[in-house]
């Protein structure tokens, strides 16, 4: 027992180190930590409006438990979303396991170690909806000691079975799947999946419209009644979720101890399976797989050809974005996801919407727009480009980290004989075109679907490719002023680094300034800002190529 | 050629990593460059490199200044740091052929070096595969061939022998070997002190941050002639500075 309490003290510690940087800056993680509660206060505040209603109709049903049972069952579901993307990482690929296999310690310690850190982990998402619902219960119908003692019970024991049900399926996939023990590959797999789930869950928000649904009392009641096909999934999922909230509504301190038996003895299960397996599978885990063959005389002909330095360098830099699971989620994927998430269900608009009357609708306007008013609406169309560009060019922060990524291998940038300039222009470039791909894939269909003249979409490309330019050019400029180039795990030079968070915003909100002005000042003056801005940015440009140019040798001198 | 003069370098203000660093390092020799921990021996290969600036003095690779004429004294070396984790998710041709591409090598050249070196250092099947798979020598490996394939004239090499097995160790001191008798400059740090005796024309042995000696070891040893290895005449050299 001690072996796993110094273990787990440990494994928490060095967990909040690699979470938050040791040599970051007390104050902007301060910073960060603020803003990411303040961003989590909406959120709350909706969880809260709505378990009050929950609460306001259970009671006039008599069904309190029912109403906590939801509010168990989103923080289960919660849980064992999260869990599944933090149980590879804790369990398996984190830097400390090879060194804890070489120790004399039991498996089963730790397994319970490292899934008592990610419990810790746990409680703050778990906290996000147990805290609104308990303010809502409490505000609805009182709180006494045992609902105290037990309600605290309750939130303690509540993630443990979501997070036993991941814990198992990883090891069992870690176990069985030959994909799974490599890193990268898993990683990758595992990420992008991820992504394209909170894609899926955005489109149904958009489509089926949620806010309708939770106001429908039919809906409701379903739920509350257990007469839903949705609440039926969940309890047969978590069955033991029924037992806590009965023991809370009723104040039960024998279905109470019922659930903790159940509790300790799953447990206990779990940590004697897990004995047999975990070390099995955590042994062969690798960063990636070797091959072994050899190359063919074609293909090291193929691969030997001399490039110019310039593009060799760009093809290095992509080939590691596109490689690396964190970057390539963080910064490839998320260029192409983006125009997705923003613009197509701004496109399609809702359900009572019909795509091509939408599209048909815009074709209508804008022959119409260029036949009355040519000049405007080419100003629109610059604007919208430029935009766009500016947009685009910082979503994916491959600019705004092109030096921190490097971390402590920049030393590698200052000792070939490549100019800093030609190297920071590469990275650039990277960014470049992958946001270009991202943009393009926007641009295109909108030409063709939208049937845009000739000129119009000769234009809108143009300024597209001039606001993205320009916008990833100033993404590396801010990281060439402030590079986060101290980080032990590469996600932090992506995550955790405030000027690219910054950059990213900054494109967004740039992108909507302009549109935004564009549409204020309105037909008399669009063309005017339009030429204003074009000229603004032409004129501009080599100026930032110079402060650029500056800006890294003077990094680089500095280093 | 290799020319140090009067180079120094402080940190934070107050502690000399560097102190009025003097060394010319001719062509032709392999060179040793020995000190304990923190002695002031990465801090001067990344000050002839170029990765950090010098406070005082001037290094000059084959005449070309590293601080005035950087991207032309670059071109002279070749270097294989301390750490050889860089790139991982690149195969190993694929950072061979970046390397190549930055020093321009051309591609005939490139591909007959590549199958050579590789061969030599049996990293043939190993080629075609993430870096990041490598083990700890093979990494090691890939990055000295990295060096090999563009032949600078000047090698600097930091701790190479380091997770190398025999064969490789053997083959990499051939190449050296073969290097300076060409007429090059072969500069490298190492802990051991057998390496430095078995393999180099002269010393350097330096300790907080100034040389304390520089010649071949015959005369080393002919001027601590009371110490019976080298080892000893190694750690009373050091407890000097």
């Amino acid at each position: 027992m001690r072996e796993f309490w110094v273990l787990t003290k440990t494994l928490i510690k060095t967990s909040g180190q690699s979470f938050n940087d040791a040599k970051s800056k007390k104050l902007s993680t301060i910073a960060l930590y603020a803003l990411l509660a303040v961003c989590f206060l909406p959120m709350l505040y909706v969880l809260y409006d709505l378990f009050v209603y929950i609460f306001e109709t259970v009671t006039l049903l008599h069904q309190q438990s029912a109403g906590l049972g939801l509010g168990f069952y989103l923080s289960s579901f919660v849980t064992f979303i999260f869990a599944m993307f933090m149980v590879p990482g804790i369990y398996y690929f984190s830097k400390d396991i090879q060194t804890l296999l070489y120790l004399p310690i039991k498996p089963h310690h730790i397994l319970a170690s490292k899934f008592s850190v990610m419990l810790a982990f746990e409680y703050l998402f778990s906290l996000l909806v147990i805290l609104p619902m308990y303010v809502a219960y409490v505000q609805e119908l009182g709180a006494s000691i045992g609902f105290v003692v037990i309600g605290t019970i309750c939130f303690l024991l509540l993630p443990i079975v979501p997070l036993l049900y991941a814990s198992l399926i990883v090891i069992l996939m870690m176990r069985f799947l030959p994909f799974a023990k490599n890193k990268d590959r898993f990683n990758m797999i595992f990420g992008t999946l991820g992504l394209l789930a909170t894609l899926v869950v955005v489109y149904y928000f958009q489509y089926s419209s949620m806010n309708t649904l939770m106001s429908d009392t039919n809906f409701i009641l379903g739920l509350l009644t257990g007469d839903s096909p949705l609440v039926n999934v969940f309890s047969a999922i978590f069955p033991t979720v029924a037992m806590m909230a009965n023991a809370l509504a009723d104040q039960d301190f024998v279905q109470l101890g019922l659930f903790v038996v159940v509790i300790v003895v799953l447990m206990a299960l779990f940590l004697v399976l897990g004995n047999r397996i975990y070390l099995k599978s955590a042994v062969n885990v690798s960063d990636s797989m070797s091959t072994g063959k050899k190359l063919s005389r074609a293909s090291m002909r193929k691969q030997t050809v001399r490039k110019p330095a310039f593009f060799s360098y760009l093809k290095k830099e992509l080939r590691l974005l596109i490689r690396n699971p964190i970057y390539f989620q963080n910064c490839v994927l998320i260029s192409f996801l983006m125009p997705v998430l923003f613009f197509v269900p701004v496109l399609i608009g809702g359900e009572d919407m019909n795509f091509m009357e939408t599209l048909a609708d815009l074709r209508y306007f804008l022959d119409l727009a260029f036949t009355r008013y040519p000049n405007e609406s080419y100003a629109f169309v610059i604007l919208g480009g430029i935009g766009l560009g500016f947009f685009m060019s910082n979503t994916n922060m491959i600019s705004a980290t092109a030096i921190s990524r490097e971390g402590a291998h920049y030393d590698f940038m200052k000792y070939i004989p490549l100019s800093y300039m030609t190297q920071v222009a590469a990275k650039a470039t990277s960014g470049i075109v992958i946001s270009l791909a991202g943009g393009l894939l926007l641009v295109i269909p909108a030409i063709i679907g939208l049937q845009m003249p000739l000129l119009a979409s000769a234009l809108l490309l143009l300024t597209f490719i001039l606001g993205d330019v320009y916008g990833n050019f100033l993404g590396v400029l801010v990281d060439l002023l402030h590079p986060k180039l101290v980080w032990e795990q590469e996600a932090s030079a992506v995550k955790q680094n405030f000027t690219a968070a910054i950059m990213m915003l900054s494109g967004f909100a740039f992108g909507g300034i302009i549109i935004f002005l564009g549409i204020r000042v309105g037909l008399e003056h669009v063309l005017e800002l339009a030429i204003a801005l074009l000229v603004i940015l032409l004129v501009t440009s080599p100026l930032l190529y110079q402060l650029v140019k500056k800006q890294t040798n003077r990094l680089f001198a500095k280093l | 050629m290799i020319e140090i003069k009067h180079v120094s370098k402080v940190y934070g203000g107050t502690h000399k990593a560097v102190d009025d660093l003097c060394l010319e390092i001719p062509s032709g020799e392999i060179i040793g460059f020995i000190g304990p921990n923190g002695a002031g021996k990465t801090t001067t290969i990344k000050m002839m490199t170029g990765v950090l600036q010098i406070d005082e003095g001037e290094i000059y690779l084959n005449g070309k200044s590293i601080t005035s004429d950087t991207l032309e004294a670059k071109k002279q070396f070749g270097i294989v740091p301390d750490n050889a984790d860089i790139f991982l998710r690149l195969k190993g041709i694929e950072y061979l052929n970046f390397i190549a591409d930055i020093y321009q090598i051309d591609s005939a050249l490139r591909k007959e070096r590549i199958e050579h070196y590789a061969k030599m250092l049996e990293m043939e099947a190993a080629l075609n595969d993430k870096i990041l798979s490598y083990s700890h020598g093979m990494r090691q490996k890939i990055v000295i061939m990295g060096v090999l394939i563009c032949e600078p004239s000047i090698w600097i090499l930091d701790e190479p022998l380091t997770g190398l097995d025999p064969q490789s160790a053997f083959s990499l001191k051939e190449l050296m070997r073969e290097h300076a008798r060409k007429g090059n400059t072969v500069f490298f740090s190492t802990h051991v002190l057998e390496t430095a005796e078995k393999l180099c024309d002269k010393v350097v042995i330096i300790n907080k941050g100034k040389v304390l000696f520089y010649g071949t070891l015959d005369a080393l040893k002919a001027q601590y002639q009371n110490f019976d290895s080298l080892e000893s005449i190694f750690l009373e050299v050091v407890s000097h500075a």
